[in-house]
C-alpha cells in the first residue's frame, strides 16, 4: 500500500495546488471493508490551521465514475437539511486532474462504523434506531431533482426491482428460490412507481458512523436517486447476518408520524423481498468477480457461501414468516 | 489480512457442507421440479410453499460462518 499511499498523496497536493489550495497531504490508511471505490483517510495540513481529516474517494472499474458524481450531488442536495453527512470539501466530476479520474474529498465523519446493529449493545442500539428513522425522514423530505438527470428515461435506479431483473440476467440460470422471488415481485409490483424522495439506496447500519450513542454520519451515497422511501425504510433493518434486534414496527410507525404517512406493510414487505433479491444479487456478482479471475479478494468467495442464507429469509418473508 | 484469512477459513468450513450437497442431489432436484411445475402452473400458494420447502432444504447444508469476522476487516 505505501507506493499507491505516497502517489495518492502526491496527487491530491498537485490537485489541491490547481485550486491555488497549498497542502501537504498524509495518507492515515486506506478502507478495506468497502468492495467497491478506493476510499483513503487523509490528513490535510493547510498553512498554520489544525489538521483537516479527509476522505478521499475514487472510482474502481467495477463503480464507475457514476458512483463519485452520484455521491457528489447527493452531498449537495443533503447539506444543511438535517442529515448528518460529511461535507463536501473539493470534488471533481470529469478526468483532466492528476488522478484522471473523477473524486470527491469529504470531511472525515467522527466515530466508527459499527458492523451492524447487533454489534451495538441495547440501550444504545434503540437509541440509534430511533435517530435512523429520524434521519430517513428528513432525508425524504429532500427534493430528488438534481439526482434525476443520473437515471435517464427506460433505465431503473439500483433500489428498483428492474435493474435487478436486467443485471441478474449475467447470472442465468438463477437459483430456483431467487425466480420465485422475482416472479412474486413482478407480480405483487405497485401500480404507481414511486420516485418522490431523494432516497440513500443503501441505507444500513454499516453505512453509519457512531459516536457514543449519536449517529454523526452517513455514509456510501453512490447508490443515492430518486425512488420510494419505504425501499430505504425495508432495507435500514433488514437481516443480513442476524436480525436488527429493533422494535421495527414501532420503528415504521415512528416514521410515519414524522413523515405524516402511513407506511403500507404490503409495500414494506414488497420492498423487504426485494431486499432479498438485492442481498443475493450482490452474493452472485461479488463471487462472480472472484471466479472470473477479475478480483483475488477472498472475501468476495466467501459471500457466495450466504447466498442460502439470503434465500431462506427470502423464502420466509414470501410465507408471511417473522423475520428471524 | 484478518478479513482474508477468516474469508479462508470460510470457504474451508464449507467445502465439507457441499459435499452434504451432492449426497442431497437428488432431494434437491425433486425440489426444484416442485418450483418449475408451480412457477409454471402460475400457482402462487404452491409456488410460496415449494420455494419455501426448498429454501429450507438449501439453508441446512450451509455451514454456519462468522460473517462479521469475514467482513469486519
Amino acid at each position: 500500500m505505501a507506493d499507491t499511499a505516497t502517489e495518492r498523496a502526491a496527487e491530491l497536493e498537485s490537485f489541491l495546488r490547481e485550486r491555488s489550495t497549498a497542502a501537504r497531504v498524509e495518507v492515515t490508511g486506506r478502507a478495506t471493508v468497502g468492495l467497491s471505490q478506493e476510499t483513503w483517510f487523509v490528513r490535510l495540513h493547510l498553512d498554520q490551521r489544525p489538521p483537516t481529516e479527509a476522505v478521499l474517494r475514487l472510482p474502481t472499474q467495477a463503480s464507475g465514475a457514476q458512483a463519485i458524481l452520484a455521491q457528489r450531488i447527493a452531498l449537495q442536495a443533503v447539506a444543511g437539511r438535517g442529515v448528518p453527512a460529511p461535507a463536501l470539501l473539493w470534488f471533481d466530476d470529469g478526468s483532466a486532474n492528476p488522478f484522471g479520474c473523477p473524486l470527491l474529498v469529504m470531511e472525515r465523519a467522527p466515530g466508527t462504523v459499527p458492523v451492524g446493529w447487533r454489534s451495538v449493545d441495547e440501550p444504545i442500539r434503540s437509541k440509534l434506531a430511533v435517530q435512523a428513522v429520524e434521519i430517513l425522514a428528513a432525508l425524504h423530505a429532500i427534493d430528488p431533482a438534481p439526482l434525476a438527470p443520473l437515471i435517464p428515461s427506460g433505465h431503473s435506479a439500483p433500489t428498483e426491482l428492474d435493474w435487478y431483473t436486467r443485471f441478474l440476467r449475467r447470472y442465468e440460470p438463477l437459483p430456483g428460490v431467487l425466480r420465485a422471488g422475482l416472479w412474486w415481485l413482478e407480480r405483487h409490483r405497485p401500480q404507481d412507481a414511486d420516485r418522490s424522495a431523494l432516497v440513500h439506496g443503501d441505507f444500513r447500519m454499516g453505512n453509519l458512523t457512531v459516536a457514543g450513542d449519536r449517529i454523526t454520519g452517513v455514509l456510501d451515497w453512490e447508490m443515492a436517486a430518486p425512488g420510494d422511501p419505504l425501499a430505504d425504510l425495508a432495507w435500514c433493518f433488514i437481516p443480513v447476518w442476524e436480525t436488527a434486534g429493533v422494535d421495527e414496527p414501532a420503528l415504521v410507525a415512528h416514521y410515519g408520524e414524522l413523515t405524516g404517512t402511513v407506511p403500507d406493510p404490503q409495500r414494506l414487505r414488497w420492498h423487504r423481498v426485494l431486499g432479498y433479491v438485492r442481498l443475493a444479487y450482490y452474493m452472485l456478482s461479488a463471487s462472480g468477480a472472484f471466479d472470473s479471475g477479475g478480483s483475488s479478494d477472498l472475501r468476495l468467495a466467501a459471500l457466495r457461501l450466504q447466498l442460502p442464507v439470503h434465500l431462506d429469509r427470502l423464502a420466509a418473508t414470501l410465507a408471511g414468516e417473522p423475520p428471524r | 489480512m484478518r478479513a482474508q484469512l477468516h474469508s479462508l477459513v470460510a470457504v474451508l468450513d464449507c467445502l465439507g457442507a457441499q459435499r452434504q450437497q451432492h449426497h442431497a442431489h437428488d432431494d434437491l432436484a425433486r425440489l426444484e421440479a416442485e418450483l418449475d411445475a408451480a412457477l409454471a402452473q402460475g400457482d402462487e400458494p404452491a409456488v410460496l410453499a415449494s420455494a419455501r420447502r426448498l429454501a429450507t432444504r438449501q439453508r441446512s447444508l450451509v455451514a454456519a460462518v462468522d460473517w462479521s469476522a469475514v467482513s469486519g476487516g
